[in-house]
Order: C-alpha cells, then sequence, then structure tokens
C-alpha cells in the first residue's frame, strides 16, 4: 500500500495510507499512548475503535475534538495532542 | 435537498446488501455512514471479505453513498439532516432502512479507563488500522461470541494470548455450542478459530476484578471460580457482547426494547416508511444481516416470491440470534468501588450514582451522560448496572457544527 507521512504533534512520521489517525499515533509510539486528559484529568485513549466513545479525541488541521479512530491519514496532515494542542 | 427513493442508514452488510438488491430493482438509494469507507465494523472497507453484492453495490450509478457522514436530526416530512467533513445537507427519502449495525458493551470496572484497556471488537479496529500489536501481552475478558475471531485475529498477527476469561458458565457455552451444530458454516468457523487458539489458556466463569497501572494497564485482576490470580500485560480487551444502535430509530420514534427496534416479520417498524434491519433487529450477526437486506429490498419492491425466499432463511438466522442472546445478552458485573469512574466522559464515579434513582436525574444532578458519547457507553452500562431505562432522545443526535443545525433555517418550521 502506498504510505503518506503526517506529522504527530510536530514530528514526521511515514506509514501506511489505509490507517486511521489513531493507529497511526499507536504505531509512532509503539503502544497506545495517553492522548487526552478527562475532565478531572486522568490518562485517556481510544477504547472502542468505532467512533463511538470519543475517547481517542485529538486535533487534526487545527480543528479540536476530531475522532481518531474515524480519520484516515493524509500526506502532510498536522495532528496534535496533549501539551502540543494547547500551545 | 436531495432525494432518494430509499436512504439506507449504515453501510455494513446488511445495508450494502439492501442497497444492492434494491438499486438492481431501479430503485435510487443513497448510504450514509459516518464511517470513512462501506463495510460495516465486521468488513472495515469492502475489500475481498466482502461479499460480491456488496462490492459491486459500491459501483452501482443507481447508489449513492455518503462516508465520514453523521445523522444529526431526523425531521418531519421524512427528511434527514446529515453533516459531513466540510458540509450538511438535508435528505429526503420515500422509504427509510435502519442498518445501524451494534457497538460493544462496555461495562465499568475499576482500573478500565487505563489507556491500553480497550474494546474486544475496539482492539481489533485499532489493529487493523494500523496500532502495532505483535510481541504485546493481551488479555481478553467479559462474554461473546466476538471474543474467538478477535482472539484469533491478533494471535495471527504476534500477539501473546495471555487469557481469555469468559463470564459464562461452561454448560451454557456448551450448550451454546449445540446450537452451533444446526449452523454448519458457522461450526465449522467455531472449530477453525479453536484450532488457532491452541494453547491459549480459555478461562469460564471468569470476571475481571480491577485493571492496574498508572498511565497505561500493566495488569489485570481476574476472580476465576473460587480463587483469584493477578496477570501482567500491555492489553486488556474487555467487552460485554453488542448491545444494538437504537438512537436513531428512537429517534424516528419507532418503537424499541433495550435489545431491539420492534418490526414486524417484514422487517416494517412502528412508524411508516421506516424499516430495520440487521443488529439494529438484534444481535444477530452477518448471515442474519445479509439476509434482512435482501429481505427489506424484496419487501420495499413487493417482489412476492423474493420475500417469501428471504423471509425463510431471515427466520431460520433468527433462530441462532434468540441462541446468542440467551448465552451472552446478560453479563454480570463484579461489584463497583465507589470511585469507579462509569461515565468516562464527565468523570461520574459510581459512587456519586449511588443517589440517582434514573437516568434523567443522573443527567441532570451528575452530568451522566452528559459528554461527547452522548450515553452511548454509560447509558448501556447503566442500564445493566442500575436497571435504568433510557431517557427520550434529542436532536442533536451528534455533536454537531453550528453551521450543520443553521440549514434548518432553510426548511419550513413545519417541518423541522
Amino acid at each position: 500500500m502506498a504510505t503518506i507521512t503526517l506529522f504527530i504533534n510536530n514530528h514526521p512520521y511515514t506509514c501506511d495510507a489505509g490507517n486511521s489517525v489513531a493507529g497511526a499515533i499507536a504505531q509512532a509510539h509503539q503502544q497506545l499512548v495517553t492522548t487526552r486528559q478527562s475532565v478531572h484529568g486522568m490518562p485517556r485513549t481510544a477504547v472502542c475503535g468505532m467512533g463511538i466513545c470519543f475517547e481517542c479525541r485529538v486535533t487534526i488541521n487545527g480543528v479540536a475534538h476530531q475522532l481518531a479512530c474515524q480519520t484516515l491519514v493524509a500526506a502532510g496532515m498536522q495532528v496534535t495532542y496533549g501539551e502540543a494542542a494547547d500551545a | 435537498m436531495h432525494s432518494y427513493d430509499v436512504i439506507i442508514i449504515g453501510a455494513g452488510p446488511a445495508g450494502l446488501h439492501a442497497a444492492h438488491a434494491l438499486a438492481s430493482r431501479g430503485q435510487q438509494v443513497a448510504i450514509i455512514d459516518d464511517n470513512p469507507a462501506a463495510g460495516g465494523q465486521i468488513w472495515r472497507g469492502v475489500h475481498n471479505h466482502a461479499t460480491q453484492s456488496a462490492r459491486t453495490a459500491l459501483h452501482s450509478p443507481l447508489i449513492t453513498t455518503y462516508y465520514q457522514t453523521r445523522l444529526i436530526a431526523t425531521l418531519a416530512a421524512q427528511q434527514l439532516l446529515v453533516e459531513t467533513p466540510g458540509d450538511a445537507h438535508l435528505l429526503h427519502y420515500r422509504q427509510l432502512v435502519i442498518a445501524s449495525g451494534a457497538r460493544e458493551l462496555l461495562l465499568p470496572v475499576a482500573g478500565w479507563t487505563l489507556p491500553g484497556v480497550t474494546g474486544i471488537g475496539g482492539l481489533q479496529a485499532l489493529v487493523k488500522a494500523g496500532m502495532p500489536i505483535a510481541g504485546k501481552r493481551v488479555v481478553i475478558a467479559g462474554t461473546g461470541p466476538l471474543i474467538w475471531p478477535v482472539a484469533a485475529f491478533l494471535r495471527k498477527h504476534g500477539a501473546h494470548i495471555v487469557a481469555i476469561a469468559e463470564q459464562q458458565s461452561l454448560p451454557r457455552l456448551v450448550r451454546f455450542g449445540l446450537h452451533l451444530a444446526r449452523y454448519p458454516s458457522k461450526l465449522w468457523q467455531a472449530m477453525s478459530y479453536a484450532t488457532q487458539l491452541i494453547g491459549v489458556p480459555f478461562w469460564h466463569d471468569s470476571h475481571v476484578i480491577a485493571i492496574s497501572g498508572t498511565t497505561h494497564s500493566t495488569g489485570v485482576r481476574i476472580q476465576r471460580g473460587d480463587h483469584q490470580l493477578q496477570l501482567a500485560c500491555d492489553y486488556v480487551a474487555l467487552g460485554h457482547h453488542l448491545v444494538p444502535n437504537l438512537d436513531i430509530a428512537q429517534s424516528l420514534g419507532c418503537a424499541t426494547t433495550p435489545a431491539a427496534v420492534t418490526t414486524t416479520d417484514l422487517l416494517a417498524t412502528t412508524v411508516p416508511h421506516v424499516y430495520a434491519i440487521g443488529e439494529a433487529r438484534g444481535i444477530g450477526g452477518l448471515d442474519c444481516a445479509i439476509a434482512e437486506g435482501h429481505l427489506v429490498a424484496a419487501v420495499i419492491c413487493q417482489d412476492a416470491s423474493a420475500i417469501s425466499q428471504w423471509h425463510q432463511r431471515v427466520a431460520y438466522e433468527r433462530q441462532l440470534a434468540t441462541a446468542i442472546a440467551t448465552t451472552f445478552a446478560t453479563p454480570t458485573t463484579t461489584p463497583l468501588t465507589d470511585d469507579t469512574i462509569v461515565c468516562r466522559c464527565e468523570d461520574v464515579s459510581h459512587g456519586q450514582l449511588a443517589h440517582s434513582r434514573d437516568w434523567r436525574t443522573a443527567k441532570l444532578q451528575q452530568r451522566c451522560g452528559m459528554g461527547p458519547c452522548q450515553g452511548r457507553i454509560c447509558g448501556a452500562a447503566t442500564q445493566h448496572l442500575y436497571g435504568w431505562g433510557p431517557d427520550t432522545v434529542r436532536p442533536p443526535l451528534r455533536p454537531a457544527r453550528v453551521a450543520t443545525l443553521a440549514l434548518l433555517h432553510a426548511i419550513s418550521p413545519a417541518a423541522r
């Protein structure tokens, strides 16, 4: 499959074009990592993988609260979460 | 405004087969789905696994597909308000087919909010979407027929399955196995999974008590019969079978039970021009969904011979659905500690909900179910934990942009 390069918290990362943003973030870190703090500051990330739980939301191309599990990666896409999203 | 003979909500196997059968009878069809591609949760994209009909459907000039499209509101005069990533549309239908599928029932347990704890189908979906699993230690726990194919899939992709902990008792599972004997292809499938899982510890009568870790799950405590064990792992895939997605049907005013949209034998809901097929009619699996896709098209086009053929097939598949429900649809929960989170969106704990008498009170006083998922996780969970029924479903059905809602001004107040 073709590969693309996107930016995850400003770092370039190359992966299969068929991956979701959630899949790409996990791949870049070799595991699921915290991508969101809950309202009481607890670490959270993707759970349902299918657009139900809304736990995987990240900022994509400057738009907050996008579902990483239901968004496919794209060339040049800017994905941010955590402190990088607040900056 | 775009207008179609039939709008199908959901591009899974049921929806795709309905679309194909409708288009082959000359109907103009639109399919809307919130995922980036067709195929539903079982196929996730229409590749080699999908049936020929499903693949053909996507090339029909009579079928329009709306992907990454969320249904925001069901309106009067047979209209829908939908939102795409960059736009919003009003769509008009003569007939509406709800093929909204199912989601996993995720029941709270201490530590279930930690990163690394996913649904069972959830973990499979994430791995299919690029998440690495090779060499990771995975505990699969909960209940349901989904456990087997997912465990086999994960193992094939290099995961180390530490254990499978199924809540149900052995006699119950054996009875389910006996039902499968009447469905040779499914029995064959089950045996194939069992072969692929040789050497993986499988425990019945087993429940997760707590998941440990600070920023990621690192272990899980399991009650197995009379004793407890602590297992080290990287991921905990936790799921308690499936629940149908009913909010769209409820928004339209269709009668539902907790397990299904209420329909006639010929798939008509209690609202004129609205049909329900597949998992929305109760969890029945792939073959059932496909048969109901065919049946609904025959019903809408009044094709008597096809109705009779597919009605029989649906009846046969629905018997297995009954066996699935009898075996897996009543998961049990271990007693929760007061600080266990129940509503993940708003961080509402079991202790905080102790004094709420129903779902509405919990929403109003504790904000339970008021976050972005709109109760899709904790609503089903509180139904199982506390016996709370659902509240009225109100638009917007999903978080929506203001520009989308502004489109409502384009139509007369009576039609909103």
